[in-house]
């Protein structure tokens, strides 16, 4: 069955919107979809996090994941893509460049035949959320608005891939229902989310309210984003949410 | 809560280092074979600005979430960075990348990804040359950087407090420090107080006191007064303090005295631990 997807995206207060270094990606026909937090200390962080994304949602349709098999050559287009920049670099770049770029990453991939399964992938603190009748039923990597930290993991463009594997990585496998959603957001919306629902604030209906005036008015979500920035609910960060519809 | 400003280009927090260049800065360091202290401050100062620099480079370029400055006191006391950014007290993290005086090419031993070490060859850069002549006018250096941070505070009064680190390995020559410390700290953004970090450096083999919460048990008058010249360390210190594995009291300050090789570098970062964008 075809999934319905909605992207909503907003970037840091205070930078343009060409320097969001969140990504997220959407293959409805082959049900994978990810979200990725490109580290702001690190550089062509951004563009780690699109590569990321974008190879994992090109992946065949309920395909056997291992970061192991995926991952070099994922990191090898990073390489290519960065060695193809013009010019002499100055020593910082270089520096960057040979230090690599930084994101976390959280990846779903769900299934529809005989049986009706989910799985993801993830590293560090971006999130998905299955969410059955208007609440949270299952969340993963994490659970609790108090894991957030400032240090999360990462998955590095240049780092082991043994090392990702055996320690940073985490993955998950259930099943779902029509009329279930999945919910992939980065850490700063995630945070929030696990917040108000520990607070009992009804976190999801309050976010689809926001996105049935987003059907009419494109800049409720960031204007929503902004809002609660401005009140300090919300950390001042890229915020990212991809709304998967089963 | 003050620490808390949120480090931005808007409101970019502000380093400034008071580094000690009298005569005695060429002896050598404690716990470093034969290594002079001048040359250890210089290499951890330019290591600093290295790490400071690459936290703010993006693909774009560099952005300046940092204003720093360095002042140098011994034979004579003023601004210590050279080549198109002499005379200045205090310049942005970008010109500071874009200008360093030279690119040295130095090996460093990195993980080849598959259990090995190889040598690999690194791009130094150096802003600060180390120099050791003169006394220790500390009273006078104080004054000045008072003078700075008045400056920065009205530029950005809501940004994150600027941070003095001073390092040196003597007594002040020219008074007593004390009242030019506490007048430093009285300057202040929005967000808090300056704060303004000791390091005493040693040349004698003797265990560095690190981080104390207390002025009793320390060895000397001038330990102890470089104690109370020093601001408690703030919430943000005593986590990057802890995360670096060293034990911190609830009213510890920022002050280590008989800094050896080792607690120079560690010092630097704990005192520099301030992230742009994450200060919530």
């Amino acid at each position: 069955m075809p999934f319905r997807t909605r992207m909503f995206w907003k970037a840091k207060s205070g930078n343009a919107a060409e320097e969001y270094e969140d990504a997220l990606a959407a293959e409805a026909a082959t049900g994978r979809f990810a979200v990725a937090d490109g580290a702001s200390e690190s550089s062509y962080s951004g563009l780690w996090a699109r590569i990321l994304v974008e190879e994992f949602t090109h992946l065949p349709a309920g395909a056997p994941f291992a970061w192991t098999e995926w991952l070099p050559a994922v990191q090898a287009r990073w390489a290519s893509e960065i060695g193809e920049r013009p010019g002499q670099q100055a020593w910082f770049v270089q520096s960057k460049i040979a230090s690599g770029s930084f994101a976390t990453f959280a990846g779903l991939s769900i299934t529809d035949g005989h049986e009706k399964r989910w799985q993801s992938w993830a590293v560090g603190d971006s999130c998905v959320f299955q969410i059955r009748n208007n609440k949270i039923y299952n969340s993963f990597p994490l659970s609790r608005s108090d894991q957030f930290g400032v240090k999360p993991l990462l998955i590095g463009s240049r780092s082991s891939v043994t090392e990702i594997d055996q320690n940073r990585s985490d993955h998950i496998s259930g099943g779902w229902e029509t009329g279930d959603q999945f919910w992939l957001m980065t850490d700063a919306l995630s945070q929030w989310f696990f917040s108000r629902n520990e607070a009992e604030a009804a976190p999801v209906r309050q976010v689809l309210r926001i996105l049935a005036e987003s059907e009419h008015n494109p800049d409720s979500f960031g204007n929503w984003a902004q809002k609660i920035r401005d009140s300090g609910d919300l950390h001042n960060d890229d915020v990212t949410l991809l709304i998967v519809e089963a | 809560m003050p620490y808390s400003a949120e480090i931005s280009r808007n409101n970019p927090a502000c380093f400034l280092f008071l580094i000690d260049r009298s005569g005695s800065m060429k002896d050598p360091i404690s716990g470093a074979g034969a290594r002079r202290k001048a040359d250890v401050v210089a290499d951890a100062i330019n290591r600093l600005f290295q790490t400071l620099v690459l936290r703010c480079a993006k693909a774009e370029g560099v952005r300046d979430y940092f204003q720093v400055g360095v002042i140098a006191y011994g034979k004579e006391v003023g601004p210590a960075l050279g080549g198109v950014l002499a005379g200045r007290t205090t310049v942005s993290i970008s010109e500071i990348a874009n200008n360093p005086l030279r690119l040295e090419e130095r090996m460093k031993k990195v993980d080849d990804g598959v259990g090995g070490i190889v040598d690999q060859k690194i791009l130094f850069p150096v802003w600060f040359e180390p120099m050791a002549a003169g006394k220790t006018p500390m009273c006078q250096t104080l004054s000045l950087a008072s003078q700075v941070l008045t400056e920065m505070v009205n530029r950005y009064p809501w940004s994150f407090p600027p941070m003095v680190i001073n390092i040196s390995d003597g007594v002040s020559t020219d008074g007593d420090p004390e009242p030019s410390a506490e007048a430093l700290r009285s300057i202040g953004t929005g967000d808090g107080d300056a704060l303004l970090f000791n390091l005493h450096i040693s040349s004698t083999p003797a265990n560095p006191v690190w981080l104390p919460d207390s002025e009793v048990g320390l060895p000397d008058d001038h330990a102890r007064r470089l104690f109370r010249m020093s601001s408690p360390l703030p919430t943000f210190a005593i986590e990057s303090a802890r995360r670096d594995g060293a034990t911190v009291g609830p009213n510890a300050r920022g002050f280590v005295f008989n800094a050896d090789l080792v607690s120079v570098a560690q010092f630097l970062t704990i005192g520099t631990q301030v992230d742009p964008g994450v200060q919530n």
